[in-house]
């Protein structure tokens, strides 16, 4: 009886330690982040002063392995609203979105120039998400 | 036994301390050190980046080049890979370095800086860099070759004396003891005259007190370049006995007037004589370097034109439907011909030795490849070797696809694989953190600043022409 209860003992555990691994081995979620603003100041080399400034979303899928890796499994970049020196700037798609691993972008041209807007969104192994805007 | 336990215990520091050092080194693998390159030749004039913008400074011993704001070296006899800092437990990572090297920083409005454009030079045994006051005078400085022993050397322009100021700084070259630059006017009326100003081709000669000399000037937008410090579209060549001066560009950051403009200069060195060659005013950007040669974009501008010996000029623009292709142009016969065109989607980083045009070509979508090219000034491919991408990166990706049939994502394509510089031993490249997936330029750590260098690598460049089987072989990757 006894030799009977720690066998059922031991089964439970194992089922109960594989239920928690194989829930942990992967998680998904949708991410929205909306309208997050961002802001540049910056100088020309005619010492006059910039402004660039604007507005970025995406609509993204996330996946993660707790503890192990976070992934990005899609991500919708729309065009950012962007001002320079409070004049509407032309925003121009700059190839695809990219993705890799844990993180996607996506590149924006300003006024057609080599300048751009870059919205990231990136997974870490916890599932959680972060979004920034780089511009330069 | 307490003598046992000793014995074991100092075997392991020691063999902890000769393991500890390799951050900087990948895989010695096949390569042996010594000198490899026995029959290499060694020409200071060669190597001054003259068929264009160069990423790295070439000495006879191997190569200086940045990664992330720090001066590296990388021996290319003793395939060691190192800063160049000697100071103890230096991590080599911010200011407190002794190779920390920086340009000016816009969005504080600080043009104080020791390296402006990260532009650095090796002559006559010495590196040389741009170093601006917070005044804005532009100093050249030498340095040793452990980037020690600094030193002022001339005067190069000053916005207090003369509102002048060093233009594009990486384009400056270095061609006879004498180095080539540009200065612009800083015009206080500059942004009321639809940011147009005065640019000048000066050239200095490498001795102390020197002066500038004022070899032309012409009126040209200052704003293809949004911020300070960044490239203008403007370049300086040496080629067929003639340094040339260019400057192009498609899209202005805040007039929307004459969009398109271009100015050409020659300047002949032993006449002293400086002539325009070409201009170009206007709005339209079809067909300006000739009849049916398609548009010129962003690639037009002078960061990534190159040239050849002969006085030619090679150009990337694209067709009315994007496809990208590299015109060849010779401005003073007034002849222009397409030359090569994309089997892909996209050219990048063009290169020229002065032999041979090299570049990256990348298609898009789910199948993404990219291939660095090489062709004769004919656009014949002479050599193509796939960049290949991570095994890890690549199974991740191909079960993403099948768990996600229908979502948009990507591999990275070539764009963000820098060439720092092309000689006869090595092609030196390095990768940004958005593409670190390609083998032998890739970390196995990530940041999350994504202009961080993940892996840098070189490719034999005799074996790679030749099409033997080459590999590239890691020399730096990315760790915190």
């Amino acid at each position: 009886m006894k030799r009977k209860f720690i066998k059922i003992c031991v089964a439970a555990m194992s089922i109960s330690v594989l239920s928690v691994v194989s829930v942990f081995a992967f998680q998904s979620r949708n991410v929205n982040y909306n309208d997050q603003p961002f802001s540049t100041y910056y100088m020309d080399d005619y010492n006059v002063s910039h402004h660039v400034s604007g507005t970025a979303s995406v609509d993204a899928a996330v996946g993660w392995d707790e503890g192990y890796s976070g992934w990005i499994i899609s991500a919708y970049f729309p065009k950012p609203c962007v001002t320079i020196d409070g004049m509407s700037a032309d925003i121009n798609y700059v190839g695809t979105t990219e993705i890799s691993g844990s993180s996607a972008y996506q590149e924006f041209s300003i006024n057609n120039t080599t300048h751009s807007v870059r919205p990231t969104v990136v997974c870490d192994e916890y599932g959680d998400t972060y979004f920034w805007v780089k511009s330069w | 036994m307490k003598e046992k336990i000793t014995i074991i215990f100092c075997t392991v520091i020691l063999m902890l301390t000769l393991t500890s050092c390799n951050k900087y080194k990948q895989q010695v693998g096949e390569f042996e050190s010594g000198n490899i390159f026995a029959d290499y030749q060694y020409n200071q004039e060669e190597v001054q980046s003259k068929y264009g913008t160069s990423e790295m400074a070439i000495a006879e011993n191997g190569y200086y080049y940045i990664i992330d704001n720090i001066l590296f070296f990388y021996n290319v006899n003793s395939d060691v890979n190192m800063p160049v800092c000697s100071k103890v437990n230096c991590k080599h990572s911010d200011e407190n370095c002794d190779a920390y090297v920086s340009s000016v920083k816009s969005e504080t409005g600080s043009f104080a800086c020791n390296c402006l454009g990260n532009k650095i030079f090796f002559y006559n045994n010495h590196l040389y860099c741009i170093e601006v006051t917070k005044d804005r005078d532009y100093d050249l400085y030498q340095y040793d070759a452990s980037f020690g022993n600094k030193k002022k050397i001339l005067r190069l322009a000053s916005v207090k004396e003369d509102k002048l100021f060093v233009s594009d700084a990486k384009v400056c070259m270095i061609s006879e003891g004498y180095l080539y630059y540009y200065t612009s006017y800083l015009d206080p009326e500059y942004a009321n005259n639809d940011y147009i100003t005065k640019f000048q081709c000066n050239r200095i000669k490498l001795e102390e007190n020197a002066a500038r000399e004022e070899l032309g000037e012409f009126d040209f937008p200052g704003d293809y370049a949004a911020k300070a410090g960044d490239s203008n579209g403007l370049a300086i060549y040496l080629s067929d006995n003639n340094i040339y001066f260019y400057a192009g560009g498609t899209a202005r950051m805040y007039s929307k007037d004459n969009r398109v403009q271009y100015r050409v200069a020659k300047y002949n060195p032993a006449e002293k004589q400086f002539d325009i060659i070409w201009t170009h005013t206007g709005n339209d950007s079809s067909d300006v370097l000739g009849k049916d040669t398609g548009n010129v974009n962003y690639m037009s501008g002078g960061n990534f034109v190159k040239m050849d010996s002969d006085g030619n000029f090679y150009i990337l623009n694209a067709t009315e439907e994007n496809v990208d292709r590299i015109i060849k142009v010779n401005f003073e016969d007034n002849i222009s011909e397409v030359i090569y065109t994309t089997q892909q989607d996209r050219i990048y980083s063009l290169q020229s030795d002065g032999e041979n045009l090299y570049f990256f070509e990348s298609s898009s979508g789910r199948n993404t490849k990219s291939y660095f090219i090489s062709t004769d000034f004919a656009g014949t491919i002479k050599s193509k070797y796939e960049m290949l991408y991570d095994d890890i990166y690549l199974s991740k990706m191909e079960e993403h696809y099948k768990m996600y049939p229908d979502d948009n994502a990507v591999k990275p394509d070539a764009s963000h694989i820098i060439v720092y510089g092309i000689d006869d031993r090595y092609i030196l490249m390095g990768c940004e953190e958005p593409a670190n997936v390609f083998k032998g330029l890739k970390s196995s750590e990530t940041s999350d600043k994504l202009d961080k260098i993940s892996g840098v690598g070189v490719l034999n460049t005799k074996d790679y022409l030749d099409g033997s089987d080459v590999t590239i072989k890691q020399i730096y990757q990315y760790e915190q």
